[in-house]
């Protein structure tokens, strides 16, 4: 009943997060080591031209007067203009970000189902041979970092075998679907293209699960211990002791109150995924967001450092709000706040 | 006499697996319960009466136990032998229980009715009837446990009653369809003695109202006296004693049950009662005669190193002890 009341309240507390996750972005862009107009014009760059870059940019100001500035233009949709690519933020965001977001899509349903389902099997046979497996597969998926896996990834499929194209968006020679959403596959579908679709999707696939890997694994063994340790609970065993269909209390009455605690760490495995993207991006040679953040940190391109991660904040400010609203739902006693 | 039994508890051993062995809890249980018949099951807390319950059902998860011998016969039929099919049969439509906290026997993130009607609508009883019919059966078992606005609770989680309200909804989970036996496992324990009384009224006349056979696991000697026909003192895995309630009270024979009402405070003074001495034993390495030896006051060789039957004395009163 209170639900609504309980997201607009999330929401709210968001939006002061947010706008401290600006001030914070925007001081450290500045604080780190280096002259942006050195950096930005190079080594031969005469002193006047230097210091009119400075003028433009308000670089002489205090802090504050250019925070102003720049969150101004933030919350008109300008983010200023690149350095590096001489085109503006937002433009070069939107480009961007469709890539980034295709890959992590894919991996977030790998995440969510994969280690529900991964879970599952693994408490149904506990401490047998199939639990044992799944249990190193989730140890080596904790300890390995994910450019390991992706690195293996590409040996095996790429190299090795040849089955799967890996690297880039499309295999040479497909012609990149209308831009709708900037999503591949889904343009594809739209336009109708299916065999742009299917190597778009295959594409993905690599790169997907190998960002996906290591938390699905983790949230696999969160889901089979909490199985595992609700399934001797008093209200399994009273379901059990009604005669209710084992099938039913698995997929209910067990399964639920065993996601709480998953959920929340999924929520923060999915939400890190983006930043997680850069290696796997770098590797794959994936035209993506993250790889496009990198590159402005190493040439201290303030305006697409401050750009970058201020979609990422938003994002996972925005994930978070999902996960406690999926939280609430699955428990009574958040959302209820216990008592009457 | 053994025909009428509607159930029949032979020899039950069960053993929990844990660390490196197993845990040999129960240690040859007998307990029959005739048609109608109230049975009280008295012990110390960890002596086995909720498992030996449990097991009536099967609802231990398998995972956690081993059963080396003995058998439970329901209607003659022995339930450790029965199949998937068979035993949810038994537990849809002819027994049903009442477990220990009504904290924990509710699910946190279900409403009461979401619960109570997957109970209906897999019972025996609400199988195949419309959902309003389900509905209606649901809210009568909240109105017959004294709980008014059964429209209100049906939508309620479990988080948002109270202790005593919780306690009722499981009662009224396990009389909601026609049962031919309840199994009570200390109802009220965890309330207060006021709701407790209540509880335990509300549950007796149930019970009598629909001629259910009743076993009723409790602490307390004096709600076993008020509510049962027959008691079994257990002790540490085994029957030590059993007979008419009467009989119990009347001519107590085995010094566990000796010591148990000496423990029972009582109006009138003399402060707290002496109670026995020690704790219940290892059950990973239980002693090998008689499990009570090591706290018995009339230890003798013979109770260290075999293990006494349990006997009848006479009129029906049975007695596991070498030394009465």
């Amino acid at each position: 009943m209170n639900l609504k009341k309980f997201i607009i309240h999330r929401i709210l507390l968001s939006i002061v997060v947010i706008i401290g996750l600006s001030i914070v972005i925007f001081s450290i862009a500045r604080i780190v080591p280096g002259d942006p107009a050195r950096m930005a014009l190079g080594a031969t760059a005469t002193k006047e031209a230097l210091e009119n870059f400075r003028i433009e940019n308000h670089l002489n100001e205090s802090l504050p007067v250019q925070y102003f500035y720049w969150i101004t233009g933030v919350l008109q949709g300008n983010f200023g203009m690149s350095t590096t690519t001489d085109r503006a933020v937002a433009k070069d965001i939107l480009q961007f970000l469709p890539a980034t977001v295709e890959v992590v899509f894919f991996s977030t349903l790998l995440l969510i189902f994969g280690s529900i389902l991964i879970g599952k099997l693994a408490a149904k046979h506990k401490d047998t041979v199939i639990d044992g497996i799944l249990r190193v597969f989730s140890y080596a998926g904790v300890a390995m970092p994910g450019f390991v896996v992706a690195i293996l990834l590409l040996l095996l499929f790429g190299y090795m075998w040849q089955v799967i194209p890996v690297l880039g968006r499309l295999s040479p020679g497909m012609t990149a679907p209308a831009h709708i959403t900037g999503l591949y596959v889904l343009d594809a579908l739209l336009t109708g293209k299916f065999a742009v679709a299917w190597d778009a999707f295959l594409h993905i696939s690599i790169p997907a699960v190998a960002l996906a890997l290591g938390g699905m694994f983790q949230d696999a063994r969160l889901v089979r211990n909490a199985m595992v340790e609700n399934s001797s609970k008093d209200y399994l065993v009273a379901m059990k002791g009604y005669g209710v269909p084992e099938k039913v209390m698995n997929n209910k009455y067990l399964l639920k109150p065993s996601l709480i605690p998953a959920v929340s760490c999924m929520g923060m495995d999915i939400a890190s995924l983006m930043g997680n993207a850069f290696l796997i991006e770098t590797i794959f040679s994936w035209p993506g967001i993250s790889k496009y953040g990198l590159s402005a940190m190493l040439a201290k391109d303030l305006n697409a450092i401050s750009g970058v991660i201020m979609v990422f904040g938003v994002v996972f400010v925005a994930v978070n709000i999902i996960v406690d609203i999926v939280v609430a739902y699955l428990d009574p006693r958040i959302r209820l706040g216990g008592g009457n | 006499m053994a025909d009428d039994k509607i159930l029949e508890i032979k020899d039950l051993k069960l053993w929990y697996k844990v660390y490196k062995g197993y845990s040999k809890v129960l240690d040859g249980v007998n307990i029959g319960v005739h048609k109608g018949e109230k049975v009280g099951i008295v012990g110390e807390a960890g002596c086995g009466k909720t498992t030996t319950v449990k097991s009536i059902l099967n609802v231990i998860p398998e995972y956690q136990y081993i059963i080396p011998d003995g058998e439970i016969f329901y209607k003659g039929k022995d339930i450790l032998k029965m199949n998937m099919k068979e035993i949810n049969q038994v537990r849809s439509g002819e027994i049903s229980m009442i477990y220990q906290e009504p904290a924990n026997a509710l699910n946190p993130v279900f409403t009461i009715g979401q619960q109570m009607m997957d109970v209906v609508n897999y019972s025996k009883q609400g199988k195949g009837k419309n959902k309003a019919e389900q509905k209606e059966m649901v809210l009568q078992a909240i109105r017959d446990v004294f709980i008014p606005d059964p429209e209100r609770i049906f939508d309620y989680y479990p988080n948002q009653l109270s202790g005593g309200m919780k306690q009722r909804i499981c009662i009224a989970m396990a009389i909601m369809t026609q049962r031919d036996m309840m199994i009570a496992d200390e109802p009220g324990t965890a309330l207060d003695v006021t709701i407790q009384d209540q509880v335990h009224k509300t549950l007796n006349r149930l019970v009598e109202e629909r001629n259910m056979s009743l076993i009723m696991i409790t602490h307390s000697l004096g709600v076993a006296r008020e509510l049962t026909d027959s008691i079994h003192v257990m002790y540490a895995g085994t029957v030590v004693e059993s007979a008419k309630t009467e009989d119990v009270f009347k001519d107590t024979l085995h010094p566990y049950t000796v010591g148990l009402m000496e423990a029972v405070p009582r109006l009138g003074g003399g402060g707290i009662q002496s109670g026995i001495y020690g704790a219940i034993p290892d059950y990973q390495y239980p002693p090998n005669g008689c499990r009570f030896a090591p706290r018995c006051s009339r230890v003798t060789e013979q109770c260290q190193n075999c293990k006494p039957e349990l006997k009848d004395v006479g009129g029906g009163h049975k007695v596991a002890c070498f030394n009465l």
